[in-house]
C-alpha cells in the first residue's frame, strides 16, 4: 500500500485517540542506561516531542541527560528482575513478552527506537507507529558469530538455543509497525534482508556544535598518533589498528575500553597508547590533534567519523557499512577506494600531478 | 579515505598510501561534510517525515512542529 493510502485509511479516524486534547506520544527505547548515539536520538526525540511518555526495558536515570530525565519513563518487568537493572542484556529472550507488557491504549503516536528490542510494542491499531531503527539486532542477524566469538561460555551455549526464536520473534514484530525509518543506507539494506521491509533513511543527529578544529596552524604533524575511539570488542576491528600500526611503527592511541583490552595490549608495540575511558574534554583534545583516525569496523552509521572530520581531521576507513555512506560522497580528496584498484591509481595520479 | 578489507595489510596499505598524499588536509572540507548531519536537521527531516506519512488529523499538530524546528 502506498504512502499516501495509508495515510488516507487513517483520516476517518475520530481526532483523537483519548478524545479531545493534545496529542499523546509514546516513544519506546530498548534501554536507558547511558547517553550514546542511540540515548541522543531519543533526546532530539524528545525535543520535538516535550510531551512524550518514554518506555524502556530498564532506565538508569543517573546516567541520563536532565531532559530524559524529566520525561514519565516506564520499565519493563525486566527491570525488577533479580540483576535486571544490571544485566538486563541477560534477559535478552524476555523481552519480547515485557515490550508486549506495555499497555499503549489510547496513544496516538508511538516512536520505537530500535537496535535491542523496541518496536515489538502491541499498539492501537489506529495508532501511527513509527520505528526509528539503529540496526536490526545485530547479535542475532549478520553479526550473529562475531558477538558469539567474544560471548562469555554461558552466553555461547545459550545463543543457538534462544536466536532462532527471537529471528522469528523479531521478523513478526516488524510486521507491527506501520514506517520504519533507518539510520543509514547500510541499515537499511540490512532491514530489508532480516525483515522483508522498505525503509526510509534519515541519518541520526551529530553534534557537530561541540567539536571544533584546532586552532594551530598544522596541529597534526608526521608524529602525531593515528587515533582509534570506540568500544574495544571485536566487531570493531581494533586489533587491525593497532597490529597495523605495531607493524609500521607509527604512533596510535586507543580510546575506549571492553573485553578486547586485555588481549590488545598484549600485542601491541611501543608505539601504542592505551588511554581506557577518557572524559569529553579529553576525546576532543584527541579527536583535533590526531593525525587520522583509523575506523576499521562494519559500523550501523558512525558517528565517531562525524566527529572526527567536525574536529577537522581526516578518516580512514573500512568502506563497508554505515561510515561509508558518510564519507563516499565527500568531495574531498582524501576519499577513493582501496589503494591498489585501478580507479584509486588514477586518482591518486591525478592528485600528484 | 576507504579500504576494503579487513586485514592488517588493508590497514598498513592505507596508511602508507594516506601518508604519501603530500597536500594538506583541508579543516573546511571535512567540517563542511560533518555538518551536513546537525541535530536541527534531524528534528527538521524526522517532523517532515512523520507529517507527510502521518493521518489528517495528527498533521497539523506535526507541521507545527515541523515549522518550530526550522
Amino acid at each position: 500500500m502506498t504512502r499516501m493510502m495509508r495515510a488516507a485509511a487513517f483520516t476517518s479516524k475520530p481526532p483523537r485517540l483519548n478524545g479531545s486534547g493534545p496529542m499523546r506520544v509514546a516513544i519506546v527505547h530498548y534501554w536507558l542506561v547511558g547517553m550514546r548515539g542511540g540515548e541522543k536520538v531519543i533526546e532530539e526525540l524528545c525535543k520535538i516531542f516535550p510531551e512524550a511518555d518514554l518506555f524502556t526495558h530498564v532506565a538508569i536515570r543517573e546516567n541520563l541527560s536532565p531532559r530524559l530525565r524529566s520525561h514519565s519513563i516506564t520499565e519493563s518487568f525486566i527491570a525488577r528482575l533479580p540483576g535486571g537493572r544490571r544485566h538486563y542484556q541477560k534477559y535478552l529472550p524476555l523481552m519480547p513478552r515485557a515490550l508486549e507488557g506495555f499497555d499503549l491504549t489510547g496513544y496516538d503516536l508511538v516512536i520505537s527506537s530500535e537496535a535491542g528490542p523496541a518496536k515489538g510494542v502491541i499498539t492501537d491499531p489506529d495508532c501511527l507507529h513509527v520505528s526509528y531503527v539503529h540496526s536490526p539486532m545485530r547479535y542475532i542477524w549478520d553479526q550473529y558469530w562475531a558477538y558469539q566469538a567474544q560471548a562469555g561460555w554461558l552466553a555461547r551455549l545459550a545463543m543457538p538455543l534462544f536466536a532462532p526464536s527471537l529471528r522469528q520473534w523479531d521478523m513478526a514484530s516488524a510486521a507491527r509497525v506501520d514506517y520504519i525509518i533507518a539510520n543509514s543506507e547500510f541499515v537499511a539494506r540490512r532491514i530489508s534482508k532480516a525483515w522483508g521491509r522498505k525503509s526510509t533513511v534519515i541519518h541520526p543527529p551529530v553534534d557537530v556544535a561541540a567539536f571544533a578544529p584546532s586552532r594551530m596552524p598544522d596541529p597534526a604533524g608526521p608524529n602525531s598518533p593515528y587515533l582509534f575511539a570506540g568500544e574495544l570488542v571485536s566487531y570493531k576491528r581494533p586489533d587491525l589498528v593497532v597490529d597495523a600500526c605495531t607493524r609500521l611503527g607509527r604512533p596510535l592511541v586507543v580510546i575506549g575500553d571492553g573485553p578486547a583490552r586485555a588481549d590488545l595490549e598484549r600485542r601491541a608495540g611501543p608505539t601504542v597508547t592505551f588511554l581506557g575511558r577518557v572524559d569529553f574534554k579529553t576525546l576532543k583534545a584527541n579527536y583535533r590533534n590526531c593525525r587520522a583516525l583509523v575506523f576499521p569496523g562494519i559500523e550501523d552509521f558512525g558517528i565517531v567519523p562525524l566527529e572526527v572530520m567536525m574536529s577537522g581531521r581526516p578518516v580512514i576507513a573500512f568502506g563497508k557499512g554505515g561510515g561509508d555512506r558518510n564519507d563516499r560522497r565527500r568531495s574531498d580528496r582524501h576519499v577513493f577506494p582501496r589503494p591498489n584498484c585501478r580507479r584509486c591509481r588514477r586518482r591518486n595520479q591525478r592528485f600528484r600531478g | 579515505m576507504f579500504f576494503h578489507a579487513q586485514t592488517v595489510d588493508a590497514v598498513a596499505d592505507a596508511i602508507k598510501d594516506f601518508e604519501a598524499d603530500p597536500a594538506p588536509i583541508s579543516p573546511e572540507a571535512t567540517m563542511a561534510w560533518a555538518r551536513k548531519f546537525s541535530a536541527k536537521r534531524f528534528r527538521r527531516q524526522f517532523t517532515g517525515y512523520l507529517a507527510e506519512i502521518s493521518p489528517a488529523y495528527l498533521q497539523d499538530d506535526l507541521r507545527r512542529r515541523e515549522r518550530a524546528q526550522t
